[in-house]
C-alpha cells in the first residue's frame, strides 16, 4: 500500500475529504495524522454557534406552545389568515428554528474542523444511537442537543458514559417510548391499569449494546423494560422542563434478572448497574468493535482483526478511546478497498471541504433532502446503512450530478484545476480522471466532474 | 406527554411527492397471458373518509356534521354513488370511473391499530404487521419477495438498490427497489453527462451500472425538464405540492406502461392532516381533493395502454373524528380505502356500515371500523398477483389468518 494512497485514505476514510493541503500534510505519516486528530482533543468542544441547551430550548418550546393553544381556543380566524397571525404574534415554531440551526452548526464543523475525524465519530456514534426527529416534537427540537450533549462528549470515553447518557436524554426517552413506559405494579400503575412499552428496552440490547445475536431473550427485554421504568424527563410543569428525571412513581418495584444477574430494587441505580453490565458484556465489544469496522471500512476483514478490538474494548474496560486508536492502527483499515459510496452527508462536506462552498440552513436542508439523508431522521431505530452500496442509486447519483454542477457555479473555481485536484484527491487522482478533468470545456464542468469522480464519491 | 402528532402534522406538510417501485418485470405468478400492473398510493396524514365519501342517507351523518355536509341534491355539494353514500364534488374523475366500473369504495376501514399517533398508524399501514414496530420492512416488498423475479428496466441493471431514506416503509426489504423523486436541482447538461458515463467506463464498473440505469430512468420518463414541461402546457404555472403530485403521477403511469418496466410500485400524496380548514367546503379541503382527482385523471391517462390489467390501491393510515373540531377534523380510527382501475370489479361502495349513532361511534368520537384494510389488500395480492392464502397469512401479514382475504374485488 503506497504511502501516497493512505495520505488519501487518512482524509477520506477516516475524514471529510480533503481540504487544499491537507493530503501533503498527512503524506510524511498518514496513520498518525489520524491518531494526532485524537491528541488534545476537547471533549466539550463542539459547535461555536449559539445554540440553546436542553432545558433552554424545552422551556421555550412549550411557552411557544402553551401560548399558541391559548390563542387558538379564543381566535375567530381560520386557515391561513390565523397561520399569519399566529407567525406574527409567537414567531416560528422553536422545534425549526433550533432543528435548522443545529443542523447548520453541524454540517458548518464538519466542514470546517481540522480534527474531521472526530467528526465522523460523532456520526458515526449519533447514528448508532439514531433518534428521528419525525417520531415526536421533543425529538425534533432537542436531537442536535442530544447529539451534542449525550454523543460528543462521549467519543473517545467510556461507552458505557455514552450508553448511560443517550439513556437519560429527553431525545432518545421520547424517540424510544421510555416517556410513556410505566411499571404496572408503581403506583401510578396500580392508579392508571398503564403498562410496560418494551421499545428502549428492546433496542438498548438489539441495536445499542449486545447485538441481536447477543444471547438475550424477549424475557430479558421485559426485565430491562422493567428496569428502565421511571427514567424519563420533567414536562411542562417541572422546575426544569426537558431534564432527566427518575421518577419512583412509575418505576416497577422489585428484585429483576437480566442475562442470569440479579438486581436488587435500587430505583435509578438498578438501571444504571444493569447499562454499566451491558457495556461491559463481551458480545457489546463484538458488536462495536464490528460494526465500527464494517463503518470505516466497509467490510469485515478475514483474521483477528475484530477479536484484537474485541480485546482492547474488554481490556480497557469499555474505552472508545483506546477501540478508536486500535482502529486507526490496524494495518487491515488501510487496505485499499476504495469500496464505499459516500452518504449525501460526507458528499455535502466533502464538496464543501474541497470548494469552500458557503452553506446556509437553507441550502444544507435542501441538499440533504433531495439527496436522502434528512439530518436526524434516519428510516428506523437502526439508523443510517453501512452497506458499502446503501447510498448507490441512480435517481440519487442523477440528483448528485446536478448538485455537483450547480456547485461549479456557485464557487470560484481555481485557475489550475489540475492542481487542485490532485491537491484534493491526492492518490486517488488517476490517470482517467485528470483526462477528464483536464479535457472538460469549462473550468465549471471540470470541477463538477472531479466532484463526480470514483476518488470524490467513494471512499 | 403528547406532542407527537403535533410534529408529524407540520412536517408532512412540506414533503415532497415520491414514487417508488420494485425492480421487477414480468408478475409470472400472475395467470397466463396477464401482465398486471399493481400502485399503492399512500395518502398520508389521515384522510377524512366522511369528508370524501359521505353517508348522507345516515341521519346522524347530519346530526354530527350538520355545519358543513355533502348531499346528492346538487353535483355542486356532491356526486351521487349508492342510496347511503355521496362522493365529495371535486372528485369528478373518480365519479366517472366509479360509473364505469373502475372503482370500488370500502367504507369504515381501518388498519388493526386503534389509537392516533399518524407515526405509529403509517408504520401498521405499511409494514403490514398487526401492530406497532413488529416489522422494519414493508408489506409489498414482502409480496413482492414472494413472486418470482423479472428482468430490471433498461438494459444495464445496477446492483442492489434498496435504501431507507428514498424508499418508503411499504416497500422496504429484500426485493430490490428503485425510488424516483420530483426533480432538485435544474439536470445537469447532456454534454456533462457523456463527459461522466465515459470516465464511469474507464474507472468505476458499479458507478456505471448506477449512472447508465439513471440516464435510462432518465428516457423513460422522458426526462425531468420535459416532465415539467408538459404538465405546464396544459396547467401553467402549476408549482408546489400539487406539480410534485402530478410529476409523480406522471412518471408512475410512464414507467409502468413501459414493456420492461416496474409493474408494482407506490407514491404518495400529502397533506391530509387537515385539523385545520379540514370541512368539506374549507378551501384547503377542497385543494386537498381536487388534487387527488388531477392526479387520479392523470395516472389513468398516463396508464391508459395497460388500463383493463391495472389495480390502484389508495389507502391512508387513519381517518378523523366523526365531529368537527370548529376548524376541521382531528385523529379518528375509521375511514374509506379505494381500489381504482380497469381490473376492479367496481361500481360499488363495500361498507358493513356501523352507523354514526352515539352507541355505534368508536370510542365516542370515531367511524367505528368494520372492515379490515389488510383483507383488501389481501384479496387484491391473491386475485391480481396470484399469491396464496398461506404466503399472505404468514409472510406478506404476518399472523393475518384471521383477516380473510376479501374476494371478487377484481373482474373476472
Amino acid at each position: 500500500m503506497s504511502r501516497d494512497y493512505q495520505a488519501f485514505l487518512a482524509t477520506k476514510r477516516f475524514g471529510y475529504g480533503a481540504r487544499p493541503g491537507e493530503i501533503a500534510a498527512a503524506l510524511p505519516d498518514p496513520v498518525a495524522s489520524v491518531l494526532a486528530q485524537l491528541d488534545g482533543y476537547n471533549p466539550d468542544a463542539g459547535p461555536d454557534d449559539d445554540l440553546p441547551g436542553q432545558v433552554e430550548a424545552t422551556r421555550h418550546f412549550f411557552a411557544f406552545r402553551d401560548a399558541r393553544g391559548d390563542f387558538r381556543k379564543q381566535s375567530e380566524l381560520k386557515g391561513p389568515a390565523r397561520d399569519a397571525r399566529e407567525k406574527e404574534l409567537f414567531g416560528i415554531n422553536p422545534i425549526y428554528t433550533v432543528y435548522s440551526a443545529e443542523v447548520l452548526a453541524r454540517a458548518r464543523l464538519a466542514a470546517s474542523s481540522d480534527r474531521p475525524f472526530i467528526e465522523r465519530l460523532v456520526a458515526f456514534w449519533s447514528n448508532h444511537f439514531c433518534v428521528a426527529i419525525d417520531s415526536d416534537a421533543i425529538v425534533r427540537l432537542l436531537a442536535g442537543n442530544y447529539e451534542r450533549e449525550a454523543i460528543r462528549p462521549h467519543v473517545l470515553g467510556r461507552f458505557e458514559d455514552m450508553l448511560l447518557a443517550t439513556r437519560r436524554h429527553p431525545a432518545m426517552l421520547a424517540y424510544l417510548d421510555n416517556d410513556k413506559s410505566v411499571g404496572p405494579n408503581s403506583s401510578f400503575g396500580k392508579r392508571t391499569g398503564k403498562g410496560l412499552n418494551e421499545n428502549l428496552a428492546r433496542e438498548t440490547m438489539e441495536l445499542h449494546t449486545l447485538g441481536v445475536d447477543g444471547g438475550y431473550d424477549q424475557g430479558d427485554v421485559i426485565e430491562l423494560s422493567r428496569i428502565l421504568t421511571g427514567w424519563s424527563y420533567e414536562g411542562p410543569r417541572g422546575d426544569e422542563p426537558g431534564r432527566f428525571r427518575f421518577h419512583p412513581n412509575t418505576h416497577e418495584p422489585g428484585i429483576r434478572t437480566l442475562l442470569g444477574t440479579s438486581y436488587p430494587p435500587q430505583g435509578e441505580e438498578q438501571g444504571i448497574a444493569a447499562l454499566a453490565d451491558l457495556a461491559r458484556h463481551p458480545a457489546t465489544g463484538r458488536f462495536l468493535a464490528t460494526k465500527m469496522v464494517r463503518h470505516f471500512l466497509g467490510r469485515v476483514p478475514d483474521g483477528g482483526l475484530i477479536d484484537r478490538l474485541a480485546a482492547t474494548y474488554a481490556g480497557s474496560d469499555g474505552d472508545l478511546g483506546a477501540l478508536t486508536r486500535a482502529l486507526v492502527a490496524a494495518p487491515e483499515m488501510w487496505e485499499p478497498a476504495h469500496a464505499v459510496f459516500i452518504s449525501p452527508f460526507e458528499f455535502l462536506t466533502a464538496s464543501t471541504r474541497a470548494t469552500g462552498l458557503e452553506l446556509n440552513e437553507t441550502e444544507v436542508a435542501r441538499v440533504l433532502r433531495i439527496f436522502g439523508q434528512v439530518t436526524w431522521q434516519p428510516p428506523s431505530p437502526a439508523g443510517w446503512p453501512d452497506a458499502p452500496d446503501a447510498w448507490l442509486a441512480p435517481d440519487a447519483l442523477m440528483e448528485r450530478l446536478d448538485w455537483a454542477q450547480r456547485v461549479a457555479h456557485l464557487v470560484p473555481v481555481p485557475d489550475d484545476v489540475d492542481a487542485f485536484a490532485a491537491d484534493i484527491l491526492g492518490a486517488a487522482y488517476d490517470g482517467d480522471t485528470r483526462l477528464a478533468v483536464t479535457r472538460a470545456e469549462t473550468r465549471q464542468q471540470a470541477l463538477a466532474m472531479l466532484m463526480m469522480s470514483p476518488g470524490m464519491q467513494r471512499r | 406527554m403528547n406532542v407527537c402528532d403535533y410534529s408529524r402534522r407540520q412536517f408532512m406538510v412540506g414533503t415532497a411527492g415520491l414514487v417508488a417501485w420494485a425492480y421487477q418485470t414480468r408478475i409470472a405468478a400472475a395467470a397466463p397471458g396477464r401482465d398486471p400492473r399493481l400502485l399503492v398510493v399512500n395518502l398520508r396524514g389521515g384522510m377524512d373518509g366522511l369528508g370524501a365519501v359521505a353517508p348522507v342517507g345516515d341521519p346522524d351523518y347530519h346530526r354530527l356534521r350538520g355545519e358543513a355536509v355533502l348531499s346528492a341534491d346538487d353535483p355542486a355539494h356532491g356526486l351521487p354513488l349508492d342510496d347511503l353514500f355521496v362522493l365529495h364534488p371535486s372528485l369528478p374523475t373518480l365519479h366517472g370511473l366509479y360509473r364505469d366500473g373502475h372503482a370500488l369504495i370500502a367504507h369504515a376501514v381501518a388498519t388493526p391499530y386503534r389509537d392516533r399517533s399518524h407515526f405509529d398508524a403509517q408504520d401498521v399501514l405499511e409494514s403490514g404487521a398487526a401492530a406497532v414496530g413488529q416489522s422494519h420492512t414493508g408489506w409489498l416488498n414482502r409480496a413482492l419477495a414472494a413472486l418470482p423475479h423479472g428482468e430490471s428496466i433498461g438494459a444495464s441493471p445496477a446492483p442492489a438498490l434498496s435504501i431507507g431514506a428514498q424508499v418508503p416503509l411499504l416497500l422496504r426489504g429484500q426485493a430490490e427497489v428503485m425510488s424516483w423523486m420530483p426533480p432538485g436541482f435544474p439536470a445537469a447538461d447532456g454534454d456533462l453527462r457523456a463527459r461522466l458515463l465515459d470516465l464511469y467506463r474507464h474507472t468505476d464498473p458499479g458507478l456505471l451500472a448506477t449512472f447508465e440505469a439513471a440516464l435510462d430512468l432518465d428516457r423513460a420518463t422522458g426526462g425531468e425538464m420535459e416532465v415539467v414541461r408538459e404538465i405546464r402546457a396544459v396547467t401553467p404555472d402549476l408549482k408546489g405540492p400539487e406539480m410534485l403530485a402530478r410529476m409523480t403521477a406522471r412518471t408512475v403511469g410512464k414507467l409502468m406502461v413501459e414493456p420492461g418496466g416496474p409493474r408494482i410500485g407506490s407514491m404518495e400524496i400529502l397533506g391530509w392532516d387537515t385539523h385545520v380548514d379540514g370541512e368539506p367546503f374549507d378551501a384547503r379541503f377542497v385543494r386537498q381533493m381536487a388534487r387527488l382527482d388531477r392526479v387520479i385523471a392523470d395516472l389513468h391517462t398516463n396508464l391508459a395502454p395497460v388500463w383493463d390489467q391495472t389495480v390502484i390501491c389508495l389507502m391512508t393510515e387513519f381517518g378523523r373524528t366523526v365531529r368537527y373540531n370548529g376548524a376541521g377534523t382531528d385523529h379518528g380510527v375509521g375511514t374509506v380505502a379505494i381500489l381504482l382501475g380497469g381490473a376492479v370489479s367496481g361500481g360499488r361502495v363495500l361498507a358493513d356500515w356501523p352507523g354514526l349513532s352515539e352507541a355505534a361511534l368508536f370510542e365516542n368520537r370515531d367511524l367505528r371500523p368494520t372492515l379490515d384494510v389488510r383483507t383488501l389488500f389481501k384479496g387484491v395480492l391473491a386475485d391480481h398477483l396470484g399469491l396464496s392464502d398461506r404466503v399472505l397469512a404468514q409472510t406478506v401479514f404476518p399472523d393475518s389468518a384471521g383477516a380473510k382475504p376479501v374476494r371478487g374485488l377484481l373482474q373476472g
